[in-house]
């Protein structure tokens, strides 16, 4: 009878957990654990589950408790990470200050680039760009356009400039890497950490005397910042982003952004 | 409590990253239990040691492997009589020793055949040592559960213990003969629930380091070769990353040598969080430790003669 009742609770959270697999690559937040390019295996895989699941109720074999734990376990981390506030689409801030230009013009905007009173700058996302500079693809001048989560510390504050982040993630969000560029803006003080900003401008050799280690994100291992560049902004707004990750990156326009 | 949701989300990611290699593993591990003889396996193996051990190396060519699910292969392959000499490297190797890996580390420092080329010998080499030391040695000195063929019979079905799918007595072909697939989707399931426990214990620790530990911390690795590489294959162990994605995170360790990125890159693979308990929970404790401390020691050791004898450049190579 034990065995017996063991056994269903094992069906059920292996089943729970099988339709959990199945249903997130369907939902809109299987971006917050894993890049979306995986979406396919994490459905495949929760077939198979779900199907497990089902076979294992004409199973004999007696249940471990310690097994059972560890699924319980897993259906609790997963709940909380979906109910929990998550400080990179939950809780950022909502002001919609801008910085550069007061008035500018909303920029008119091709797949791969956008013109600013009259100039263009290539939408690149941080990642690209950073790779970019490894490659000595980059030269003062250039004009890019990027987005990402402000940054602000008392040492860029003081510098008259804020860092925009964002997280490169190749599988999962366990292995996130943070990118960070340092933008040049009129009034640091106009912005809140964890807003979501848009900057465009100009690069300029990096003549700050400053430990650029100091940025870090939470979730990252590591941030990694550039060594050459920062950009002198133009104008940008702040704006609500969809996926606040980067999971793809590519060696040619159009670039992710 | 937004560091509650960071590691709620780092620990649910890691299992669903890890989910589906562990459900491969488990298969293959099943079909190997039902549907492949001993006398098969041995047939398609070298006769001679090294050929045996060489097989094992590159297995993973052929059949490549997460870490997260090669554990429930292995044991199947030592309980069908392959060499320990085989199993052991094979299980060492081919969650690196792969295309799929391969591949990725090659994309992630930008083209470099050097990382990539370490890499592998820091896995190699171990793999082969301990496939060298254990050579030919029965399973039962080798697995926590004796075989059946290896107890006393004291039962219809010849075997003195509870009967349990994933007892890996070897039993099951014959008790379920007539209904081979039935006997495969069992062995899955009961091998995928045994091992997920330790998937998601680790998973559960790892998060835990990668929320909690200070963000400086790594700046404390930097000032000496010998400290960066020995700090980074620690961070490895205790955040338990994929195969897959951990060159991506070695090569963004801005500051670091490449001989502490390649350590890093090859300890993980090898001995995680995920893998500790998995080793103690199947092998004897004695090998259990051995899996843990080999390729330890002897990644450690090749990792600072490198760096000692500057064979790396040690500025390249990585995103920074």
């Amino acid at each position: 009878m034990a065995a017996t009742v063991l056994r269903w609770i094992e069906t059920l959270l292996l089943g729970a957990i099988g339709v959990f697999m199945l249903a997130l690559p369907n939902s809109e937040i299987y971006w917050r654990f894993l890049n979306p390019k995986y979406s396919w295996l994490t459905l495949i895989a929760g077939a198979l589950v779900t199907f497990l699941a089902l076979c294992n109720a004409f199973d004999r074999r007696w249940p471990k408790i310690s097994e059972l734990l560890g699924l319980m376990a897993f259906l609790f981390l997963a709940g909380a990470a979906a109910a929990l506030p998550n400080p990179y689409y939950d809780a950022g801030p909502s002001s919609s200050a801008t910085f550069g230009s007061a008035e500018a013009d909303l920029p008119h905007m091709t797949e791969s680039r956008l013109t600013l009173d009259g100039e263009e700058y290539v939408k690149i996302n941080l990642a690209e760009l950073l790779i970019k500079e490894k490659n000595n693809a980059l030269q003062a001048g250039d004009r890019y356009a990027f987005q990402g989560s402000v940054t602000r510390t008392p040492e860029l504050d003081g510098a008259g400039f804020v860092a925009v982040s964002r997280l490169l993630i190749a599988c999962c969000f366990a292995d996130a890497v943070g990118v960070s560029y340092f933008v040049r803006v009129n009034n640091p003080g106009e912005f809140e950490t964890g807003q979501w900003v848009r900057a465009s401008g100009v690069l300029v050799p990096d003549n700050l005397d400053m430990n650029k280690t100091a940025i870090s994100m939470q979730g990252a291992i590591s941030t990694l910042t550039s060594k050459s560049f920062v950009l002198d902004s133009v104008q940008a707004s702040i704006a609500p982003s969809d996926i606040p990750f980067i999971f793809v990156v590519r060696d040619s326009e159009p670039y992710a952004y | 409590m937004q560091d509650l949701a960071i590691f709620a989300t780092s620990a649910t990611a890691i299992i669903l990253e890890a989910a589906p290699f562990l459900l491969l593993g488990s298969l293959l591990g099943a079909i190997i239990e039902v549907y492949v003889s001993e006398a098969a396996l041995l047939r398609v193996l070298p006769n001679r040691a090294l050929g045996q051990i060489t097989v094992g190396l590159f297995a993973g060519m052929l059949l490549p492997t997460c870490e997260c699910g090669i554990v429930p292969v292995a044991r199947k392959l030592l309980l069908k009589g392959t060499p320990p000499r085989v199993a052991i490297p094979y299980m060492m190797a081919a969650p690196v020793v792969n295309p799929v890996v391969i591949g990725s580390t090659i994309f992630a420092f930008q083209g470099e055949i050097a990382p990539v080329a370490f890499r592998l010998l820091l896995v190699v080499v171990p793999a082969f040592a301990m496939g060298l030391v254990l050579g030919d040695l029965n399973s039962s000195v080798l697995l926590r559960r004796t075989p059946a063929a290896l107890q006393p019979l004291n039962s219809a079905h010849g075997h003195a213990h509870t009967h349990d799918h994933a007892c890996g007595c070897g039993c099951c072909s014959q008790v379920h003969e007539a209904n081979k697939l039935k006997s495969v989707i069992f062995h899955t399931t009961a091998e995928f629930l045994s091992m997920s426990r330790f998937l998601i214990l680790g998973a559960i620790v790892a998060a835990g380091f990668k929320t909690y530990l200070p963000s400086g911390v790594l700046e404390l690795f930097t000032s000496n070769g010998f400290l960066a590489i020995a700090g980074l294959m620690l961070l490895a162990v205790l955040l338990s990353i994929c195969s897959e994605a951990d060159a991506f995170v070695a090569a963004s360790f801005a500051g670091f040598p490449l001989a502490a990125k390649v350590g890093f890159m090859a300890i993980g693979p090898m001995v995680d969080l995920k893998l500790i308990p998995m080793f103690y929970s199947v092998f004897h404790r004695r090998l259990a430790t051995a899996l843990v401390v080999v390729p330890t020691v002897t990644i450690l050791f090749m990792a600072m003669v490198l760096h000692m004898t500057n064979w790396v450049d040690r500025t390249m190579g990585g995103l920074w």
